[in-house]
């Protein structure tokens, strides 16, 4: 059975299971319950299998805070397994939730001050066995996990480096705010040149539309999920590229200038000259590669003191250019937060579509596509796990849009942490093969047809990344 | 145009002329009266003749007028279709040069294009080549795996310190070592001078411990903490003195 599609049987029937919020005396400001029940409809109308979220309970606790209503005994049990079978970082996230839920514990201060220990995070370690020593005066801990600090350990599986994701965004969040975006850049995985067998099929292709032939092309290979965690970065600011069209005044200038080249040699000849010529100027006319410029800044953590570094994109065919940020929402924003605001910044008008409330009480009406600009929206934190079928081959097995929590636990997890829930869930362990192989690749895609949005009215936008779109934080932060 | 108009006016001026000299006659004609019958009956149909002929001389008139007029028309027609022969000549002559100035247009376009395409080609092949030298290997993990956490467990009964309080863990604590519970303070102090091994001086007797976290030994864990950071560390040991100075051990 193939893993990925047995979330199609992700229904989730929780019992009610909600634990006096008494339990959770820690910090004020990681005890926010989340507000929303559910994401949007509009949303969950552009999500593959979205009505698993419609369960309130489902949607809090894999898509919201509502693991931090956890059992702790089951919890501290998870911790143990993990701890037991080398998952560091999904024991340290399990470990901190621990003494979130029991702060006034000294075990679970002094088993998080363990795992942190393992994991290098010095600081994080000294204040948790601080508080383990007086619990009753637990002091703020450095939350030690960022973009290039704590990540030096390879993470055991898919649910480990999930895990490490979840902390990359909690250290991030109380660094900088709830509304950051975590990315790697897109070609971190490598570079694919058109082969010459290639270029040939495909201008094989153009020829028999009377078109002309293309010329070579480089992209990104996948990003692999291996290659993800030593290399993030939060991005703090960026000009995407340009875009360059067609310039019709010079078009028609050098067009009437060909012309007359072609009276001066040979009349009688030119009558012979076929109507494609024309579109062979417009393709000659037109640069190497449509995009130019564009540049962004990325900021990592080594010994926890922030650097910056200035990332250049580079033009690489026609059509295409590598180096650009790929977005991590995973990463991004918090991992008790269904959602991350961000704005998906484009030099020229985006293809999108929405989606209102309204327009779900309507018969299933023609897509309406748009040309404009997107505002900050709010981006649910789901993506998307990729692999090759067979090593080499080029069929692939793709999964739903799926939230951290759906790739981070599986159903023992739930079972020990939720007792009381009557929770059908399906894990994911045989994408584990696939990390180690190294050929398990994450899209940022969220949605049926890319990255999707909503804003506070709950109206669904559509638009995509490419080189002169990038997704950045809002430079006007709003609540969520 | 102008010889239409010649010739209705002097067929209109001969008929005005044969008009008067009829006109004439008969008014300054003999007096019928006076005629014998016979003559009567030469000079009646003498005017009869007359009539006649001018009749004839009118009808012809006519005729050369409606000949004429058809003539015109005809002349005119054919003036017209002369004139569309004319103008569609023209016409398909400039189509023709049309056509075949489009056609070397074209020719041109397509060398020309040809040319740019190359030059594009080229242009885009050093900017793959470029991109694709540019490319560094990503940072990759520094190591495999991490060592073992030891974990307590939360839930484990404790039998003694379920009855114990701060005060009397602290004290279970410092026993067997040379600090003591100052309960004016609620923390550890020196009983005596301690002389552990590693140390360059001596603790004095009456000093409070410090921990590099700046804590005093308020609880047994730090007590714990301290005692073994003396004995396995060589971190660096802090004292308070009762008047509230800092002293540097180690």
């Amino acid at each position: 059975m193939r893993f990925f599609s047995r979330l199609a049987f992700l229904a989730a029937f929780l019992a009610v299971m909600i634990l006096p919020l008494s339990l959770m005396s820690a910090k004020k400001e990681e005890k926010k319950p989340s507000t929303s029940s559910s994401f949007p409809d509009t949303y969950l109308s552009q999500l593959d299998k979205g009505e698993r979220f419609k369960n309130p309970d489902y949607f809090r606790i894999l898509a919201g805070d509502g693991i931090r209503t956890a059992d702790p005994r089951g919890l501290f049990h998870r911790v143990s397994v993990a701890v037991g079978e080398g998952k560091n970082y999904k024991a340290l996230y399990l470990a901190r939730l621990f003494t979130v839920i029991k702060p006034d514990s000294p075990e679970g201060w002094a088993n998080r001050a363990s795992i942190a220990a393992t994991l290098g995070l010095k600081e994080e370690s000294a204040a948790s066995q601080a508080n383990s020593e007086r619990p009753d005066g637990a002091r703020p801990v450095p939350l030690g996990v960022l973009p290039g600090n704590g990540l030096q350990v390879r993470p055991k599986d898919t649910y480990d480096w999930a895990a490490a994701m979840a902390l990359v965004a909690d250290g991030l969040a109380s660094k900088v705010g709830p509304n950051h975006v975590v990315s790697v850049r897109d070609d971190v995985s490598g570079i694919h040149v058109s082969t010459p067998q290639e270029l040939a099929d495909l201008n094989e292709e153009l020829a028999k539309d009377d078109l002309p032939p293309n010329g070579p092309w480089a992209v990104s290979e996948p990003v692999r999920a291996t290659d993800v965690l030593p290399n993030l970065f939060s991005l703090v600011s960026g000009s995407p590229m340009k875009e360059k069209t067609t310039n019709k005044g010079s078009l028609i200038g050098a067009m009437a200038m060909a012309g007359l080249a072609g009276l001066q040699r040979d009349a009688a000849a030119a009558a012979q000259a076929s109507q494609a010529s024309g579109t062979m100027l417009e393709r000659a006319m037109s640069v190497p590669s449509k995009y130019s410029g564009g540049t962004y800044t990325g900021v990592f953590f080594p010994g926890m003191t922030p650097e910056q570094k200035t990332y250049q994109p580079k033009p690489s065919g026609e059509f295409y250019a590598v180096g650009g940020p790929l977005p991590l929402l995973w990463a991004s924003g918090s991992s008790l937060s269904p959602t991350v605001l961000c704005q998906l910044v484009s030099t020229e008008n985006l293809v999108t579509h929405h989606i209102g409330p309204e327009d779900l009480k309507k018969p299933a009406a023609k897509k309406k596509f748009y040309h404009e600009h997107l505002p900050p929206l709010n981006y649910p934190r789901l993506a998307v796990l990729r692999y090759r079928k067979q090593p080499g081959g080029d069929d692939y097995e793709t999964s739903i849009p799926l939230t951290l929590f759906e790739v981070m636990l599986n159903g023992n997890d739930l079972a020990e942490m939720f007792p009381n829930a009557n929770l059908m869930f399906f894990d994911f362990a045989d994408d584990n093969v696939h990390y180690q192989r190294g050929d398990l690749t994450i899209l940022p895609t969220n949605g049926k047809s890319g990255l999707v949005g909503y804003d506070d009215k709950g109206i669904v936008y559509t638009g995509n990344p490419h080189p002169s779109a990038w997704l950045l934080p809002p430079t006007t932060q709003k609540q969520n | 145009m102008s010889s239409y108009y010649k010739l209705i006016f002097s067929t209109v001026v001969c008929g005005l002329s044969l008009l008067s000299v009829v006109s004439a006659q008969t008014s300054t004609g003999p007096n019928i009266w006076s005629l014998s019958p016979q003559e009567r009956q030469a000079l009646l149909a003498e005017q009869q003749r007359q009539a006649q002929l001018a009749q004839t001389q009118s009808m012809q008139i006519q005729q050369q007028i409606r000949d004429a007029y058809a003539s015109q028309q005809q002349a005119q027609m054919n003036l017209r279709q002369s004139q569309l022969d004319y103008v569609e000549s023209q016409q398909q002559s400039v189509q023709s040069k049309q056509a075949a100035t489009n056609a070397a247009m074209e020719a041109g376009r397509a060398s020309v294009a040809g040319d740019l395409a190359k030059e594009r080609m080229s242009k885009q092949t050093d900017l793959v080549v470029k991109a694709a030298n540019g490319w560094q290997p990503p940072k990759g993990y520094s190591t495999s795996g991490a060592p073992k956490a030891t974990l307590a467990d939360p839930f484990a009964p404790k039998p003694q310190q379920a009855q114990e309080s701060p005060e009397q863990s602290l004290k279970r604590a410092v026993e067997g070592s040379c600090l003591t519970l100052d309960e004016e303070h609620g923390v550890a102090r020196t009983t005596v001078s301690c002389n552990w091994q590693g140390l360059t001086r001596e603790l004095q007797a009456n000093v409070y411990p410090v921990l590099p976290d700046g804590s005093l030994l308020d609880s047994a864990a730090r007590v714990q903490r301290f005692l073994q950071s003396v004995r396995d560390s060589s971190d660096k040991i802090c004292v308070m003195r009762p008047e509230g100075e800092l002293v540097w051990i180690r």
